[in-house]
């Protein structure tokens, strides 16, 4: 396996300030939210991480059809890679929303439709994680893989329109407002920049640990491959 | 008389906090995952290139 490669080093310094400019930013930058308080600045990590872990899921997807064209296992290490990265992410979306419902709908859960598709596509991804396991051939598992996160990454949309579709008390903050929504805001210049910077940053730090998950996937693919050889 | 309808913010400091402590022990959680994985398959890796070194 070749060493770290230097523009991975630098990737990873840079998300590290980064992420500390946003921390920042969340802190002292964007003001004070009058009607729920501290409690909403959790919104820009929030939105931030749902952003890449939705973008992994379709990421996956695509990989999925290329594998499906292509047939190289290359493929199936990079689906696999955006797979588990973006579970990270979006658990992290999905505990935080939950942090920021209670003191704002007084619940820590309610089955939103919002909450609801957003809690299966998560499932979703887990239950692919599990069933990959049991998959010992690995051009079947990539097979396998392949549709199922193509026909996965369909849930991505109807989780991201599933507040303009359907009735919810979740807030739609970019674009049409939802007039059922329990803790919309309007947002101030300072409150929208905050929201894309933690975006970008969060796009980086997605960037950086799929390059490492990438790596890993290979090494795994050689212990795998080494593995048949020797025991042939 | 419009001042005596003006409140502060209401405290959730806590819940800002507890959100923030979350992403970042998730977040250190999976790093740290990926650092283990990846030492004990470099270590699998060198025992099994051993291996097919004395098999030669």
């Amino acid at each position: 396996m070749t060493p770290t490669p230097r523009a991975l080093r630098v990737l990873e310094i840079v998300s590290l300030l980064l992420l500390a400019a946003a921390i920042w930013m969340v802190f002292f930058y964007a003001p004070l939210e009058a009607v729920m308080g501290a409690v909403q600045k959790v919104f820009y990590f929030h939105v931030a991480n749902a952003w890449v872990g939705m973008l992994g899921f379709i990421a996956a997807g695509v990989a999925g059809i290329v594998y499906l064209r292509t047939h190289d296992l290359k493929w199936d290490i990079v689906e696999v890679a955006a797979v588990e990265i973006s579970l990270v992410f979006f658990l992290i979306t999905i505990v935080t929303g939950s942090i920021w419902a209670y003191p704002v709908w007084n619940t820590w859960w309610t089955w939103d439709p919002r909450l609801t598709t957003a809690a299966i596509l998560e499932l979703i991804y887990v239950a692919y994680l599990l069933l990959r396991q049991g998959i010992e051939d690995p051009e079947r598992r990539a097979r396998f893989g392949a549709v199922y996160t193509l026909i996965g990454a369909l849930s991505v949309p109807l989780t991201f329109m599933s507040i303009r579709l359907f009735r919810t008390i979740h807030p739609v903050v970019i674009g049409a407002a939802n007039p059922g929504a329990q803790g919309s805001f309007d947002m101030t210049p300072k409150m929208l920049q905050t929201m894309l910077f933690a975006i970008a940053v969060f796009s980086i730090i997605f960037i950086t640990l799929f390059w490492h998950r990438i790596r890993f996937g290979r090494l795994q693919q050689t212990v795998e491959q080494l593995k048949l050889k020797l025991s042939q | 008389m419009s001042l005596l309808f003006l409140q502060d913010p209401p405290d959730t400091f806590r819940y800002f906090y507890a959100g923030y402590a979350v992403i970042f022990l998730v977040l250190t959680f999976y790093v740290i995952s990926l650092i283990v994985r990846w030492n004990n398959l470099r270590r699998e890796l060198d025992a099994l290139e051993d291996l097919e070194k004395e098999s030669k």
